[in-house]
């Protein structure tokens, strides 16, 4: 794909194919994301059990841990035969995008968890209600803020993740299209040719309707749930 | 009672152990594996010893390579920190000055956010190589030829991937230090202010001090980010500079890519990932008791 490659080409409805099931593949992910995050990050608020800090400690060092060193395991493991469309589920539930974020998930909601009053929690217990209970009905609605600003954080990095997504991918055509898609959308601008212009900015107004959206959640979020200290 | 509640958190810590077993440990041990097996193309292995790693210290482009990392890595982190710092500070302290709630002193702050982040989120090119495309059609230079347009656009590709990089970097960083200038005690910083002193001195022994924390968790995320940028240095570095200058990753991946050497391309991101988590393990305890020493991690020592 170059900058005379006209919209609506086979090529860029491969394009939109692609972000199409990245799309779908994200929202499992992001879901999936603010669920390990929540339960880590009540675990270490609240509970005291044995190992907890060599567990914690661990986990921290696994979630900081380089892509590199997935790298070389990844693409001996994907193979020759591997379908762009697999290569992009395992890469984004692996990528380091998400285990950064997944990294400031678990530390911010284990510090909101921290605020959320503990009566809330012993009052759910003492009208009969189990751990499970508790935590769904009284610990984590206060702090829904703090994992709407999560969401908006890690879509964000999940639609930043495309390109890179594409220039690791082993197959052929996975490097024109990373390089084809900004290069050609750099020709768009550049060459003032408003109606491609037009149409790839109107794809992003949804991701601009979230994100303004959840703009009072963030600073909500933020007032439960600030980085410091 | 106390079998019950480790079982309890066990349960909700399983999944977060799951996902890092399945995409983090698993594979780290996977690559441990194959830097010891001679694998070429996706054929069978060969268990190699340490013959990727003999052959990785008698590689002489190493020392450039590895030199030009960390040029880089210094370069994008540093400009990101102080401009992402200085960014947090100036919006938080506009914030405190227009209001007194924590909620509404955001406001002036959320416009910055999101102005940042919509600039790189929505953004889904490389600024960097259109800086490049700039520089050749720039009208200064349309009077040199084409040729000569391309060697300065190219000797300038160090910068503007690290230009590129700090704006990736800064949306993330500046939210990151918001939030920690936001926390920071008030009254402490009004305790300052009363006691007067210059303002880089209340910055040096107050503000910073208590920012310590948030400082050490951006630096150490974005270092992370800087090290895994592979998309835009492999499109402005690879091509502009010629071999040698190219960072650790584009270099494994082209090992891994073109060449098909996988076991080499392991023992590299092995023996990379020792040389810089030993050290920082090494000097890690030893660094935050220094900096204690020197009141940097509790400020209440450092108050005149």
């Amino acid at each position: 794909m170059n900058g005379t490659m006209p919209f609506g080409s086979p090529e860029t409805l491969r394009v939109v194919a692609l972000v199409h099931g990245y799309a779908l593949v994200a929202l499992v992910a992001l879901v999936g994301f603010l669920a390990i995050c929540a339960l880590a990050g009540h675990a270490g608020a609240r509970m005291r059990f044995r190992w907890r800090g060599p567990l914690l400690w661990s986990a921290l060092v696994l979630l900081l841990m380089p892509d590199q060193m997935a790298l070389p395991s990844l693409l001996v493991s994907s193979g020759p035969g591997a379908t762009l469309e697999g290569e992009f589920a395992w890469r984004i539930f692996g990528s380091h995008h998400m285990r950064l974020h997944l990294t400031l998930g678990v530390l911010l909601l284990q510090r909101c968890f921290r605020h959320v009053p503990l009566e809330y929690e012993e009052a759910a217990l003492l009208e009969g209600a189990g751990p499970w209970q508790g935590f769904c009905r009284a610990a984590l609605p206060p702090t829904t803020p703090a994992l709407a600003l999560l969401a908006i954080v890690v879509s964000r990095s999940l639609f930043d993740n495309i390109p890179e997504l594409l220039s690791l991918y082993p197959g052929p055509e996975a490097g024109a299209l990373a390089g084809g898609g900004n290069i050609g959308f750099s020709a768009v601008a550049r060459d003032w040719r408003i109606g491609e212009l037009a149409g790839i900015l109107v794809g992003i107004v949804p991701l601009l309707i979230v994100f303004l959206f959840g703009l009072r959640r963030w600073s909500q979020g933020r007032v439960s749930g600030g980085i410091c200290g | 009672m106390k079998r019950r509640r480790d079982l309890l958190a066990a349960l909700f810590l399983l999944p977060l152990f799951l996902y890092l077993l399945l995409f983090v440990l698993l594979p780290t041990l996977d690559t441990l594996a194959i830097s010891l097996q001679h694998r070429v193309n996706y054929g069978p292995r060969q268990f190699a010893g340490l013959a990727n790693y003999v052959r990785l210290t008698a590689n002489p482009m190493m020392p450039s390579i590895a030199g030009f990392t960390f040029l880089q890595l210094a370069s994008a982190v540093a400009i990101t920190q102080a401009l992402a710092l200085s960014l947090a500070l100036g919006a938080a302290r506009l914030g405190r000055r227009l209001a007194h709630s924590p909620r509404t002193a955001l406001l002036p702050a959320i416009g910055i956010v999101a102005a940042v982040f919509l600039y790189r989120g929505f953004e889904p090119g490389f600024s960097a190589a259109r800086f490049q495309m700039f520089l050749i059609d720039f009208p200064l230079l349309s009077l040199l030829p084409f040729e000569e347009r391309w060697r300065i656009a190219g000797s300038l590709a160090h910068w503007a991937d690290t230009l590129g990089a700090v704006r990736e970097f800064a949306g993330f960083t500046f939210c990151v230090y918001l939030l920690g200038a936001l926390a920071l005690p008030r009254d402490v910083l009004d305790a300052a202010r009363v006691d007067g002193g210059p303002a880089w001195r209340r910055l040096w022994t107050v503000t910073l001090p208590l920012l310590a924390p948030t400082v050490l968790f951006a630096t150490v995320t974005d270092l992370l980010r800087a090290i895994q940028m592979l998309d835009q240095p492999q499109i402005l570095l690879s091509e502009s500079l010629g071999e040698g200058s190219s960072t650790g990753l584009i270099y494994l991946i082209e090992v891994s890519f073109r060449e098909g050497l996988f076991g080499y391309a392991a023992a590299i991101v092995v023996a990379s990932y020792v040389v810089v988590a030993l050290p920082a393990a090494l000097l890690g305890n030893n660094g935050v008791r220094w900096l204690r020493g020197k009141g940097w991690l509790n400020p209440a020592n450092r108050m005149p």
